[in-house]
This record gives C-alpha cells, structure tokens and sequence, in this order.
C-alpha cells in the first residue's frame, strides 16, 4: 500500500496515473466506520490532498465564490469571505462535531454523495459548480450533474475536484440553511434544506431552493416550476411552494425516519426557511 | 532516580486526567486474542458444524465449539438456562456456536471466515404475547407456552373497588428495548492455570455472584474462580454476568494462555442485553375525591431466548409502585416469555421506572378526568411516613409530601395553567428501595474491613464495586466523619473476589445503605479499639479524638498507633473486620415481606416544548427533589441525579433499539441516537434530608430513584403541552407528529 501526499495538484495528477489511488481527504466518511465501508472501497493506494496548498483556498474570483477541494468544513465557518454565503457557513457550523469539522472537507462532502451530506445543500440550492481537473484536462459540471445517486458522482476514474464554485448571483443575498434531526449536537439530518432568495419591496425577485435528506439527490426544482417563487409571497404561496417541494422528494424510510415523516417534514422546513428568509414572521 | 509519585486516594482525578486503566489498558504477557462465531439466525437446528478450515489457520491456538465444553446446568438465577456453546440448536441472532482464540486479530477474522456451518431454520417469535399461545413454537424445552415465570398478586376486594369507582383510566403502554449505553464496551481477559485455578479480569458490579455461576458452568470449586474488577466504564445494568467471560474462560483453559476478548461497538450492540420491554395492560379507578380504589395491571415481559434478570424486573413491576400509592385494591398477573431476541436485562430502574411510565400517566389521565390538580391528586393518594405499604415495606421515613410541595414549590407549578402554546408542566413520584432481600435468599447485607496500614494510612476493603457512581468516596466520607480524619487520606479497595471480604454487590441501589452500614459499623469498632489500645498504652488520660491520641500533652499519629499494635501483635497489621446484616423480612410467595432496610422518594417535575409542526420535543426545564435522607456527599449525589435525568431524556425522547425479526437495525452510536448536553436543560436540585434510623448517618439510596420518575414527569409534560397521550416510549418526535396527526 502507498500513502501518497502531494504536494501541487500536477504532482497529484501525475501519481493518480502512476498509482490509480483512491483520492482521500480529512477521511471522516471513508476511514470512521471503515469495518463497514472497506468492502465499498477497494483501494490499495491512497492519495492525500490535504497538503495541497492551492486546494485549501478560499477566493473570490469574478465568477463568485471559489472554495478549494481541501477546505474543511471548520475553514469555512470561520473565514469572512463566506459573509457573503452564511447558508454554507450554517450547514458547515452543524456537520459532524469540532473534530469532524477540522477535517471534513467541502470536495469530500460532494464527492462521497451521501443523501443526507449537509453542506451539498447550500451549493445545490446556488447551483454551484464543481470544477474538476484529469490528467487529459479539467472541466466543470453543475452540482445537480455531478451528484447522480446515492454515492454516485460523474468522477471519472482519472480525475479530481479541485474546487467548487458558487456563481456570484447567490452571493450577498438572504439565506439560510436548516436542518431536522433527532439531538442537540453531532447529529445525521431527517431534513434539510437551504433557500436563497433576491426580493425587492415585497416582491419576490427570484428563489432558489434545495432539500438535502429527502431523496435520492439533492432536491431542486425544475426552472419553470422554480420560477413560481416570484412575486408577492404570501401564505398560500409558501404552502404552494412547499408542497411542491414535498411532491419532488422522494425520500426512504430508515432508523431515523419513515418516508412519510421526512416527506411532511421536507414542507414545514421549506416553509420555515422561506419565511426566515423573506422576515415573514 | 526512582521517585514514587503521590497520588490521590480515590479515583476520581485518575478519571478526569486520563490515567485510569481499564481492561483495554490491560495485557499479560502470552495472551492470544478471542473472538466469536454467532448465529446469524433467531431460532434454527444446527445441522453441520465443521472447524477444522478454522483450526487450520496459522496462528490459531484454538477453536471451541459445544464439543469441546461441560454441558452442565447454570444460570445467574434459579433459571438455569445458560450454556457455553450452542450444541444443536440456536435461540437468537448472536447466539455463540465457536470461539476463537489466536495470535492475531486477523488470524481469528480468517478463522472466524472459515468456520463452515448449515441451519435447518426453524419459526421464530419476537412478540412475548405470541409466545404464550398454545400452537407457539418451544424455545426451551418442557417450558410450557415459553412462561419460565407468573406472577400473581392480589391484594383487597377487587369485584367492590370495581363497583365503587366512579372515574376510572386504563391504557396499554410499551416501554421499550433500551441500550445501557456503557461508553465501555464488554470485554474480559481470562487466564487459567492448574494450580491458580480461573482468573478473570472483567467489569462485573456483581463479581461474587458471577464467580459462582461461571464456577458452575465448568464445575469448577468456587474458589478456583477469581475475578478482579478493573475500573469499570460504565454499566447501568449491563455488567453483571456475561457469557463473553465464560468462553473467554473456555479459551484460556484449552489453551493455557491468557485469552482477552473485547467487543467493538457494533458486536457490543447487535450482541447487547437490553432493558426489559414490558407491556402493560394498566387500569385504575377512583372515587369522585380522587381517592384511589384499585389498580389492575397485566405485565408482559421479552425475556429474549435466555434468562439474565428479567424475573426480577418482572416481580418489580409487579408490585413496586403499590408502595408510592395506596391504590386500595391490587390486582398484578405479570408473564414473563421467552422469545427468540437476544436475552434481555436490568437497566437502572429495574421494572420499576418503566412500570411509573404507565402508573404516572394514568393518574394525570384520571386527574384530567376528575377535573384536579394532577399534583393535588398525588398528594391525596402517596403512602406516608410510619406505614407499612400493601406490600410490605415498612416506611420509617417517607417526605414524599414535602417532596412533591418542594416541587411545586421550585418548578412553579402555579404557572402551568398560564404556560404558552405547546409548553406542558408534569410531575411524575417515584420510591425505590436501599438493596433487595430478594436478591440472594440465602444472605444479605455487607462486609467491610478496616485497617490501618504499616504507614499509618487508614484502608476500607469492601465486598461492594465501584462502577463511578461515588461509593468509595462516600464509604471515606463515612469514616472520616466517625473516625475525625481527613477522607483524602482514606483508601478505598474493592474488585477481587480473592481479596475483598464477600459482597452481593452494587445492585438494587445498595452499595449506600449497605456497604455504608458495614463501613460505619467498621469505622465505630476501629475507633473503639484505638481508644483501648490508647488506653493500653498511655492510660487512662489517653483520648483519640479528631484523628490521633492525645496524651499528656502530645500527640499521635494513626502511623504511631500501627505501631503500637504491631509491637503487640507479632507484627500483624492493625485491622478490623465487620458485617451489617439489615433487618428485613424476605418477601413470601405473594410478594409480602419488608425487603430493604429503607426506602428512598422522589417527587420530579418536567417542562418542554414541543413543536407542533415536527413533534419534536425540546426540554426547557427540570426539577427533582429527593428523600433519600441524609445526603454523605452532595456533589457525587447531585451526579446522580442529572445523569438518571440525561439517561431519562434519552429513554423518553430519542433511545429504541430497532428490532426486526431479530436484528438489530441500529448497532451504532450514530444510528441509535442518546442525547448530548443540548439536549440536557438545567436541573434544579433538592434534598429533604431527613436522616433515616436504618442509613450510615442517616442515608437512603439514590441512583435509581433518580431514574424512575424521569419518563412519566416528561411523558406528563408532553401530555399537557399536546392535549395527547404516548403510551408508547420512545416519544420521539415523529412518534409525537403521528399521534398530533390523530
């Protein structure tokens, strides 16, 4: 077995070729637990990207905010650069405990595609961007292309996320992110859900929504069916809004939740974060 | 240079710094690791059994199947069901067939892979009420419909209460299959030699009773067992007899080597002996003043495949709550059935928390009905100090009333008719006893020596376990304060059956009361003949008071003193030896009888929230008062308390082993959620200290009475914040949402 430590994301580029690794970052999926993931993950090497300084950076670039594979979750709630998108700082604050948090990373999280991930929340309701980088040549794909099921990504065996962008029309605006969950502290959501929303006066410029926990990937609405956000918001609406939601989820029942329940709750949280947002109460 | 260190006397630094050693913390040189072959199935026919890949393995010094073990009858209890392997059939899922034992971790992985095995499944039950019908399948042979145990109590003119009542509540209430939760997993390191006999080093609170039963398994003289208690990582039930120290046992003894086992996590959850569901048919009726009149109860309990302490648990909830009230007439059938779960067992509360859970929530039921206070109605119905209970128990002391004013008094009870939306207030009593006479029917009480060491430091051995409830530093409290010495300088030892004086062990909230009573017995005997031996030596004038003897002007030490006795007594240590037999009378046949030398009370109160929309419950407050007479030691006992109201808040709200056909759906910290310091409000505590004449210095017992009435306060509070009744725990917050759906 190697343990490969990079240094640039050229050098990691060049041992992925030579060594065919399993990209690794703070390791809090892939190692806690492992008796029960190890017969999923058949790796023989293991590459470490929490050495790659240009990984571990938090910009903002022209396009909106950038936010490097390696950023852990404890990073991103305490830069001030996410001022400017507070619903990831939320969902960052409530994964996990302190140690998870000081070494979950932001690639991590959306690369693992879990269904019940917190921090793919936020980025899927801003339709962020996840930039990735193979030996042939880098590319990007919308969240909503990358998270295809339940620990299915479009990661192509030679490649890597280097960093994930959130376009800057979510930036600087009302949001929030929320969760249901059974405890006070570390705990996996029943629920979650994260809504970003541009009004001006009382009328609703534009909204974007995502529910995290209900299904089998994030939940967002169709354009058209999004776009029912505009205008005046009122009570009827939200339910409207809320239960659309609800008949997009399709979630499971497991030990922490019958389908029924997370469905009822995917529309009292979208309600909630609604009303939070646009100060209805 | 080699410098000692000074280290404090108790344990409690240890704990907090780190540096205690527990079993993992443990190797003998030559020890192999173990490891388990379990049944996959609840209930099948091993057909073949093949070890011999296993046995192959290199590194593997042995593989055990029932073969290879004694065959004899034993058990904890008079039910003796216990084996060491399963020879032909499996009752549940983790049911032992083979043990391994090797060099390596991963040698007993292969070996454990190899093991070849074929089943003839046979039709399994997992509800206690479908194992007691006639066409049932037999999980232990000629135990006629599954029922190793019924309980009938029947107390007063039932037919007349009947007639008399004019309000009566009845319901059918589940408490549910609970992990003890021990942060430390169970684990054993045994070690055999001919001429030492068995040694095991393993967290049992009840070591002597455990050596006897593991003596019987391998019909082995009792005093060819010996287990040494290494500090213990948690228990609340689940660490008194266990079959991972029996094979462990098996191991060693085949192999000659030291053999440790300790189960990760999961197997320590899919493998775990849980709380005792119980089910209950529950019914009770009062006049128009709220006087009650009877009270009709049907328990039916999920021993699992095998018998731990279920029985006890059963006889508890049978009858122990009729000591809180006076219901007039009782009426008690409990069935207790096998089913093919894992066995189940005690957990802190013991049958009488859970059975409180359907008693106290029939009584607000019965108090919304009469139009009442539900506390007022409390008040009108407790027993009271002087009285001798249906069953028995014979109350020296009771401040239940002060108890439930003391309540009121804190919690602000006079706002729960003002509180805001969806805020509830409920109250919930509860009484325990100080140690069981049941427990053993052969003896009871404690033993303490007492001896003042060649250096002059004062050491207390007892038969009784610490398990971080606070007995040792409350057995140095008690001396201190008899014998006027600093308790830091007190040393208290316990945990080796080849050492100690005998102990029945720390069961039954006991070690207070009982081993207390034998610490204050010793302490009052050593202070008797330090002044004889004073007087002995420097006459009449000589005095021990405060720690020394003083005469004629000087001073001397405890080291002083040892040496005096010493030089009397061809050199042996100072010493003394005392038993504390408790007056109590064994309960008979129908359950009467005074079985604990005191009994402690509890009146507790419980604020929540619950989200209407969600169902999710959220604490805002908690009180609980306490009559367990005089508190030794505030801060250990106030301890108690919040951590019974934490482990209440996790039962009620969140806690549930998910049981599916027999497996264990969520054998892990994440899946199977216990609440942390969020989840924990402020709770405002207060002792009614009166000192009881059978206490050490006037003590009742705490540890389980702070549970009991945990989940009827918060099932009340929901009650009243809701307008609907849970009848089954968890209340967890989708439980809460559907029954708001309703």
């Amino acid at each position: 077995m190697a343990w490969l430590k990079p240094k640039s994301v050229d050098e990691a580029l060049k041992w992925m070729e030579e060594y065919r690794p399993k990209i690794v970052c703070g390791g809090t999926d892939l190692f806690v637990d492992w008796h029960s993931r190890k017969g999923l993950v058949n790796a023989e090497h293991w590459l470490d990207i929490q050495e790659i300084s240009e990984l571990k950076q938090i910009q903002m670039t022209e396009e909106g905010l950038s936010l490097g594979a390696a950023v852990t979750a404890s990073q991103i709630w305490q830069d001030d650069k996410l001022d400017a998108f507070p619903s990831l700082r939320q969902a960052a604050r409530i994964v996990g405990g302190w140690q998870v948090q000081n070494r979950a990373s932001i690639g991590g999280n959306v690369a693992n595609a879990s269904p019940a991930a917190d921090m793919v929340v936020p980025l899927a309701a801003a339709r962020a961007v996840i930039r990735l980088s193979g030996v042939n040549g880098s590319r990007s794909l919308p969240i909503s292309d990358f998270i295809l099921g339940p620990r299915q990504t479009a990661l192509a065996p030679d490649e890597m996320i280097t960093s994930v962008l959130v376009p800057k029309e979510c930036l600087h605006v009302p949001q929030i992110f929320m969760r249901h969950d059974q405890r006070g502290a570390t705990d996996i959501s029943i629920v979650s859900v994260a809504v970003i929303a541009k009004s001006s006066g009382d009328q609703l410029e534009w909204a974007r929504a995502a529910v995290g926990a209900a299904n089998a990937v994030p939940v967002i609405l169709p354009e058209e069916q999004e776009a029912l956000w505009q205008g005046v918001m009122d009570e009827d609406k939200l339910t409207r809004m809320s239960e659309l939601y609800a008949a997009s989820s399709n979630p499971i029942s497991d030990v922490r939740a019958s389908a029924e329940y997370r469905r009822a709750m995917v529309k009292v949280f979208t309600a909630r974060a609604a009303r939070q947002v646009l100060g209805l109460n | 240079m080699i410098q000692t260190q000074k280290k404090s006397k108790n344990d409690l630094a240890a704990k907090v710094t780190g540096n205690t050693r527990y079993l993992h913390d443990m190797n003998l040189p030559g020890q192999l690791v173990g490891g388990t072959f379990r049944s996959p199935y609840p209930h099948a026919r091993i057909t073949r059994l093949d070890v011999s890949k296993a046995r192959a393995v290199k590194g593997v010094a042995a593989v055990l199947t029932a073969e290879d073990v004694p065959h004899l009858e034993f058990g904890p209890t008079k039910y003796k069901d216990w084996n060491i392997l399963a020879k032909d059939k499996v009752l549940f899922i983790g049911d032992e067939i083979a043990v391994v034992a090797a060099e390596t971790r991963e040698a007993v992985d292969k070996a454990l892979s190899l093991i070849e095995v074929e089943f003839e499944q046979l039709p399994a039950i997992f509800d206690p009420e479908d194992s007691l019908q006639e066409d049932a399948v037999e999980i232990h042979p000629g135990v006629e419909r599954n029922r190793p145990m019924h309980v009938l109590v029947n107390r007063g003119d039932m037919d007349q209460a009947k007639q008399e009542a004019h309000i009566v509540r009845s319901g059918r209430y589940h408490s549910n299959r609970i992990y003890q939760g021990h942060m430390e997993p169970v684990g054993v390191l045994a070690s055999w030699s001919d001429e030492e006999g068995l040694t095991l080093w393993a967290a049992s609170h009840i070591p002597y009773r455990a050596r006897e039963t593991y003596a019987a398994g391998f019909g082995l003289p009792e005093d060819k067992v010996r287990i040494i208690v290494p500090p213990i990582g948690g228990s609340f039930g689940s660490k008194y007899v266990l079959k991972l120290h029996v094979t462990s046992a098996a191991l060693s003894m085949k192999t000659g080597r030291p053999v440790k086992m300790i189960l990760d996590r999961s197997e320590d959850m899919l493998t775990a002996h849980p709380r005792v569901p119980l089910t209950y048919d529950i019914e009770i009726g009062a006049a128009a003043d709220g006087t009650f009149l009877y009270k009709e109860l049907t328990v039916y309990g999920d021993a699992g495949a095998r018998i731990y302490w279920s029985p006890n648990v059963l006889a508890t909830a049978c009858t122990r709550t009729d000591c809180i009230y006076n219901f007039g007439a009782i009426k008690a059938e409990g069935h207790l059935c096998y089913t093919n779960s894992s066995p189940t067992t005690c957990m802190r509360g013991f049958g009488n928390a859970e059975t409180l859970f359907a008693v106290e929530s029939v009584i607000d039921e019965l108090a919304l009905g009469l139009g009442m206070d539900p506390a007022d109605l409390r008040m009108k119905n407790i027993v009271k100090q002087g009285e001798t209970t249906v069953h028995g128990y014979k109350l020296d002391t009771c401040n239940l009333d002060l108890c439930i004013d003391k309540a009121k008094e804190i919690s602000g009870w006079e706002r729960r008719n003002e509180l805001p939306a969806n805020r509830g207030l409920g109250m919930a009593l509860a009484n325990h006893v100080s140690g069981f006479r049941a427990i053993d029917p052969r003896f009871d009480g404690s033993t303490a020596i007492m001896r003042i060491n060649l250096d002059g430091e004062l050491e207390i051995e007892t038969g009784e376990i610490e398990l971080g409830q606070g007995m040792s530093v409350t057995y140095a409290r008690i001396a201190a304060q008899i014998l006027g010495i600093p308790e830091g300088g007190i040393i208290v030892k316990s945990g080796d059956t080849g050492r100690y004086p005998f102990g029945i062990g720390t069961l039954a909230s006991r070690s207070t009361v009982m081993g207390g009573n034998a610490v204050m017995k010793a302490s009052q005997e050593m202070q008797r003949q330090i002044q004889a031996l004073a007087t002995q030596v420097h006459g009449e004038g000589a005095e021990f008071r405060d720690g020394q003897v003083h005469s004629d002007g000087k001073a001397f030490t405890l080291k002083d003193i040892s040496a005096w006795y010493r030089a009397r007594h061809a050199g042996e240590e100072f010493k003394v030896k005392e038993t504390y037999v408790p007056d109590t009378e064994m309960p008979d046949a129908t359950y009467f009888g005074n079985p604990s030398p005191n009994y402690p009370f509890a009146a507790h109160v419980a604020e929540v929230e619950v989200d209407p929309d969600t169902g999710r419950t959220r604490m805002i407050g908690y009180w609980a008062v306490h009559d367990s007479g005089t508190i030794i030691h505030e801060t250990m006992a106030k301890g108690q308390v919040i951590g019974a109201v934490a482990q209440g808040i996790g039962w009620v709200l969140m806690e549930d082993f998910q049981v599916e056909e027999g497996v264990v759906r969520n054998p892990s910290m994440m899946d199977y959620r216990m609440p942390g310091a969020h989840d924990i409000p402020h709770v405002d505590i207060a002792f009614i200290q009166e000192p009881d004449p059978n206490g050490p210095m006037g003590a009742k017992s705490l540890g389980e009475v702070a549970l009991d009435p945990v989940p009827g306060a918060i099932a009340n509070a929901i009650a009243h914040a809701t307008g609907k009744r849970g009848t089954r725990l968890p209340l967890s917050a989708e439980r809460v949402w559907n029954m708001l759906q309703s």
